[in-house]
Parts: C-alpha cells; structure tokens; sequence
C-alpha cells in the first residue's frame, strides 16, 4: 500500500506536466481524426475526385458536365490553389476543357481535354474511361444523325447498369473507427513511455534504491506491485481514449467489431507498458528513458502500420516490425475491421495476434524481474 | 570569441541535446525511410483478378472481357471462369476474392464485398457492355439501316484527354512531406538549446547561471556568443541530416542544395530562438521547461504533417493563419514549393515570415531577460 500511495503521489506532483502531455495528445488525436474524409455505408463506385475548368463553355460543355456529375465528385477549388489540393490528393485530376473544344469536336477534328494526373495511377485510367465513353458516345450519335437530343438519349442508355449484390451481412462504415484505434497504438505507446518513463526513474535514483533495498518490501514485490500502479494508470489514459471514440463516431461505434477492437488495445496497452517496465529496467536516466521511448514509439509507429497502413509496406520491412508489439496490435485491428462475421475460425488470425503479444508481455515483465534483481545484487 | 569556443566546449558534452539535435532526428529519417521509402500511396493501374462463374457465364461477355487493354501489352482483366457460383460465394464470404459475376435470365450480376477501385473498374466494364449493347439494339429498332455505320463509328473508339505537365509536378510523392516535415521537426528541437542557454545565463534557472551573472560579461554579449554556437552545432547537425535524406536514403528534393540548406539554416535560427523565448516564458524548473518544449516541438511538427500528412493540408484549408505563424509549417512549406513547384517566390515568402517570427522571439526573449538583476537567489 505504501508503494501505491508513493507511486500516485509522484503522479500528483508532476500533474502539470502530465496533463499537458495528455492535453496534447489528445488534441492531435482529435485534429487527426477531424482530418479524414468519411466514407458511406452501402456499396458505392469510388468515385474519382475531379477539378474541373471549363474555358469553353457551350451547350456540349455544359452536357459533359451534366453528365459528370453523376461519375466523379466535383470540387470546387480556386484555380491557384488546385496544385496544391492536388499534392494532397485533396483532388486527383485537374481537367481544363480549352477554348474553341467544341467547334473541333463538332467538326472531327483531334481534340482533347487537358487534364493533370498521376500518370499510370488507377484514378487517371477510370476518369479517362468516363470521358472516352460519354463523347465516343456523343460522337457515334452526331455522325449518324441518330436524334437531335442526344444528351437525353444517352444519358438514358446509362441507365443500364450491371447490379451489384453484397453478401448480408452489411458493409459499415467502421473505416473512422479502424483508423482512430490504430493511430491510438501511437499515442498510448508515447503517453506511456514518456509519463510513465518520468515516474519510474523518480525511483530509481541510487539513494532512494537503497533505501528502498533495506525495506522489509522483496524487489519482486515492489516492482509487481508498481507494475499493477502502471497497468492501473495506463488503462486510465486508455479509457480516456476510448471515452473520446465514443464521443467522436457516436454513429458508427456501436458495432461488435469495437468490443474485440477494444480487447486488442487493452491486450496492447498492457504490453506496452512491460515493454516500457522493460526499457526502464535497463536505464537509469531520465533523458535515456525519455529518448528511447521517443524513438520508438513514433520509429516503430512508421514501420508497423500505425501512420502508413500495413498492406502498403515493404515485405522486408514488416518482417522486421513483428518485433515490436505495435506490428501485432495493428494486424488484429485491420483484420477484426474487414471481417464480416465474427465465430472462432474467422477471428483466429485475431486471436493469434492477440496472443503474440501476451507473450511479449510476459517476455517483457520477466526479463525486467530479472534484471532489476541483478541490478539489485550487483550493488550488494 | 573565448565565450564562443568555451560555451561549443560545453554543448559538446551536452549528451541529451546531441542526441536530440542530431542523432534522433536520423534515426526518425531511417525509421521512414524503411516504412516508406520507395512508397506511393496512389494505387497504379494493373490488370485485375476478375471471375466468372463457370455455371452462369456469357461466352461474349467473357471474350470481351479478355480483349480490353490497358495499353498495348497489358490486358485490363485477367478472367478466370474455373470455378463455380458456390466455390465463388465461399470464397467471397471468406475474403479470399473480391468480387464475381454471374449472369441469369439475361441479367449480369456482380457480387462483391466490399467497395473499391477494382470492384469499380469491374463494373465500370460490365456497365460499358450492357450500354452498347443496348445502344445497338435501340437503333436496331429503331433505325436498322443506320446500324452498319454504327457500329463501325463504336469501333473506332478515340480518347479526348490529354495529359498536360505544366506549374508543378505531377508525379510528386506527398509521402515526401514526411521527410520535410521531419527536417522542420530537427529545426525546432533546436529549441532544446535555447532552454539551455535560458538555463546557463538566468541566475534562478542554475548555479552556473548564477555564478555567470556576476562576471562583468555584458548579458548581451552573453545571449550572443550563446547562441552563436548552439547554432554553429545545430546547423551543423541538421546539414548532415540534409545530405543523409538526400544522399543515403536518396529522398527525393528539389535540386536546388543551396535552398534548401538555407531553409535549415533559417529553421535553426528560428528553433533555438523559439527554445529561449518559451524557457523564459514558462516558470520552473529546466526539465520542466525541456518537457514542455519538446512536447509543444512535437506538436508543431505534429501540425506540419510529421504524423499524418492530411493534417497539413487540413490546417492549411481550414486554420491558414495557423500555418503562418507555426515554424515548423512555414519550413516544411518552404521545402514543400521548392519540390513540387519550383516556385522561388512561395519559398522566400514562407522563409521570411519565418526570420521576422525569429526576431520576434529573439526580442521576446531579450526584453525578458534584460534588465533581471538578482540580490540573492
């Protein structure tokens, strides 16, 4: 109990700077989420996000816009900020119908819309498609004299669509919420570490270990009993987490999937805090603490998955993120986000993620056990 | 000049700021390049996995679907019509496909999963069939002797776009911003020296601090020579974390070496000046005064895109002024029009407010500290 009592009182007296670490974590987790675009719930065609500029601007002109509107997601953009919003994909084809397209293209001549994409991306080749189909369409029906309204007419004949079926079990829109609980495997990692790191080394300056050595309190006691503290302080900082994800996607939370998210990320939080217990055995000032802690909570962020989703990534690279505990957090969280139904022989790749990891934390608590007792005998 | 060389000595020993001045920032650089480094996040088109069900196919349909091209040597789809309806839907439940089709009662019906590009390019395919094939019989019934041209006319297929490279690059990889954004983080942990330099002339922030201040050195003077060789160390650092992304990890930059030096240059300025102005601002003691630096540093870079790149582009739509008046923005834009524009007026903009902010917080701090004399501390 006097370990307990010891641990919350440190915690009081580096309050200040604890709730701003928080406050600002939280605040980059909030502006992160705000930053995503939501996407819908039933079966939609990605649609290509589209800029366009029309220098032409005539009845055709007009009908190919028309016509648009039902394929692409227009933005309206200012002219000088486009490249920009084009960087950041804000859109991904800036179209520029020039002056005099019309009269060319009445006269069949060979005419083009300019347009800026990515060359060989997947979006360029999908909005080239839908411009093709429309005036390869208009075309056909202006040489043939077909009907004098022929935007009508074909926009009728696009009417005829394939119809698209999806198994029952619905889609959701969970994206947000997969999203939010795999940025959290940084920001418990790094609130952990560095508030955590700055308590544990209170105690272990070389005055306070012994007299803490002539304590009627064993080592392994001591370190298990501020092992629960830290557990009991981490799940706080996690609850309060998962109290903002509650807040924030009220909607779409309220789905099985959140309950073996939030189990994934109790499993991880746990982990990361003997990871964490681990690091502080082996170091002994602050500064070090603080600087490991650092590097990996954001370094292994960037190679597990946590910023960049994981099927993106380098093969060779994630052999080497397994190691880290992030790596496992992210690969349950991104499965139990896909699946559509939940029984033990879907979830098992789940399940086995979660063990890895509660390996990892036994790994982690018993080699710090370990080595804070050799630490300990090396002083005798 | 004794100051000078005296005061490096002792930042050389600082082993907590070298480490965060100079070895944490590449290790940052080589954690992304790893995760990323040869990344686009921009899905490139490749041929995609299409299947029909052997039991409900359309012999046209398939054949059709076995001619579209990408270009000359690609072919849009690759089908597969092996399995049947029940083997497909299995294999759809268990994620292992994406998508099939299947056609009854003259009625072609995709299945699919979940939305995506592959599934909408499949469609997209199976639209463009079902709609010439209802525009021929349409002017079958209606005009039969037009058919001939018709068809000829939908043959010749043509393509009406162009693909222009004009004002900036089309093919910039935005994951870059992270490697920028990174620079601009290195710039400001500058800011740790600025503590320390707080830290070493302030008589209530150190002994050493209080034992400086009873020399006849003009505190001026001091704050200057202080300065200049944290930014003789800093600069130094961030110039070899500059030619590490350029030339170890090959990170893709403008071509412009000169530039963009200078902007780490200016960013070092800004960082250290940044550092001093909060440490004199925040009461307490310097590892609190650390503590709330490097976690306001992390939060500016946070800003400018360090963690995720969307936010930079968030803030700049949404809270400009905020881009403006946050250092590590102002460079990771700076280093940003220099890549994707080559517009020299947009970088000397961004690096201007950036000096004028250094001045402000060089007099901030100056206005501060001046003047504090101490009769016992």
């Amino acid at each position: 109990m006097i370990v307990f009592k010891l641990y919350w009182k440190i915690i009081k007296k580096n309050a200040f700077v604890f709730v701003v670490y928080l406050g600002i974590f939280l605040l980059v987790t909030i502006l992160t989420a705000q930053s995503l675009t939501r996407n819908n719930t039933k079966y939609e065609d990605i649609k290509v996000r589209v800029a366009l500029y029309d220098e032409d601007n005539t009845s055709l002109t007009e009908n190919i816009k028309d016509y648009l509107y039902d394929y692409v997601v227009f933005k309206d953009i200012d002219r000088n900020k486009v490249d920009d919003a084009f960087f950041y994909r804000e859109v991904e084809v800036i179209a520029i119908i020039p002056p005099g397209f019309t009269d060319k293209f009445l006269n069949n001549e060979e005419v083009s819309i300019n347009i800026k994409v990515l060359p060989e991306s997947t979006k360029a080749f999908t909005f080239e498609q839908i411009i093709n189909k429309y005036l390869n369409l208009v075309r056909v029906y202006q040489n043939n004299n077909l009907v004098s309204d022929y935007h009508s007419e074909i926009k009728e004949i696009l009417k005829q669509e394939a119809s698209v079926t999806l198994p029952e079990t619905t889609l959701e829109n969970y994206t947000i919420v997969h999203f939010f609980y795999n940025y959290v495997a940084y920001v418990v990692f790094a609130l952990i570490s560095t508030i955590m790191g700055s308590i544990m080394v209170t105690l272990k300056s070389t005055d306070i270990r012994r007299r803490n050595n002539i304590g009627r309190l064993s080592n392994r006691k001591l370190n298990l009993v501020l092992l629960l503290c830290n557990t009991l302080f981490g799940v706080g900082l996690l609850s309060v987490l998962i109290l903002l994800s509650f807040i924030l996607y009220k909607d779409s939370i309220f789905n099985i999937k959140t309950l073996y998210i939030i189990i994934n990320c109790l499993i991880y939080t746990i982990t990361i805090i003997s990871l964490t217990y681990f690091i502080i055995s082996l170091f002994e000032s602050r500064q070090t603490v603080g600087a490991i802690g650092n590097v990996l909570s954001l370094g292994s962020a960037f190679i597990t998955g946590v910023f960049i989703p994981q099927e993106f990534m380098n093969k060779g690279i994630l052999k080497l993120a397994q190691f880290f505990p992030n790596f496992w957090y992210i690969k349950a969280n991104d499965y139990i986000a896909e699946v559509t139904k939940f029984n033990f022989r879907v979830l098992q790749p789940a399940f086995e993620a979660f063990l890895v990891q509660i390996i990892m934390t036994v790994v982690f608590i018993i080699l710090s056990l370990v080595i804070s007792k050799r630490k300990q005998l090396a002083e005798l | 000049m004794r100051i000078y060389f005296t005061r490096l000595k002792c930042l050389l020993r600082d082993k907590g700021n070298l480490f965060w001045a100079i070895i944490f920032p590449i290790c940052l650089g080589t954690f992304f390049y790893l995760g990323f480094g040869r990344l686009t996040m921009d899905s490139m088109i490749d041929t995609v996995d299409a299947y029909v069900a052997s039991d409900y196919t359309l012999d046209i349909l398939v054949k059709e679907m076995k001619e579209v091209k990408i270009n000359n040597d690609k072919p849009l789809f690759n089908v597969d019509v092996s399995k049947s309806k029940d083997e497909l839907e299995q294999l759809l439940l268990d994620n292992k496909i994406k998508g099939y089709i299947y056609i009854e009662n003259d009625e072609i019906v995709y299945r699919v999963n979940s939305s995506g590009l592959e599934q909408t390019i499949t469609k997209s395919f199976l639209d463009q069939y079902l709609q010439i094939t209802t525009l021929i019989i349409k002017v079958n019934t209606t005009n039969p002797d037009k058919l001939l041209d018709v068809l000829t006319d939908l043959g010749n297929q043509q393509s009406y776009v162009k693909e222009i490279l004009a004002g900036s690059n089309p093919k910039a990889n935005r994951l870059n911003i992270y490697f920028y954004a990174l620079i601009a983080m290195a710039c400001m942990y500058g800011s740790f020296w600025g503590v320390g330099l707080v830290r070493d002339i302030e008589a209530d922030n150190s002994p050493l601090a209080a034992r400086v201040n009873i020399t006849p050195t003009h505190k001026f003077k001091l704050i200057i020579m202080y300065f200049l060789a944290a930014l003789t160390l800093h600069f130094f650092g961030n110039v070899v974390l500059v030619l590490y992304l350029k030339y170890l990890l090959q990170v893709e930059f403008s071509n412009n070496l000169a530039l963009i030096i200078l902007t780490s240059f200016v960013g070092t300025i800004g960082g250290i000046t940044f550092g001093s102005f909060i440490a004199v601002l925040v009461t307490g003691s310097p590892e609190k005064k650390e503590g709330i630096v490097n976690v306001i540093s992390l939060f500016l870079s946070f800003l400018s895109g360090l963690m995720v790149l969307e936010v930079k582009y968030f803030i700049d739509h949404n809270i400009p002024i905020l881009g403006y008046i946050n250092p590590a923005s102002l460079l990771t834009d700076s280093l940003y029009s220099l890549y994707y524009y080559n517009s020299i007026s947009r970088y000397f903009t961004r690096l201007a407010i950036l000096a004028v902010l250094s001045i402000v917080f060089i007099i901030g701090t100056y206005i501060k500290m001046r003047g504090n004399r101490y009769d016992s501390v």
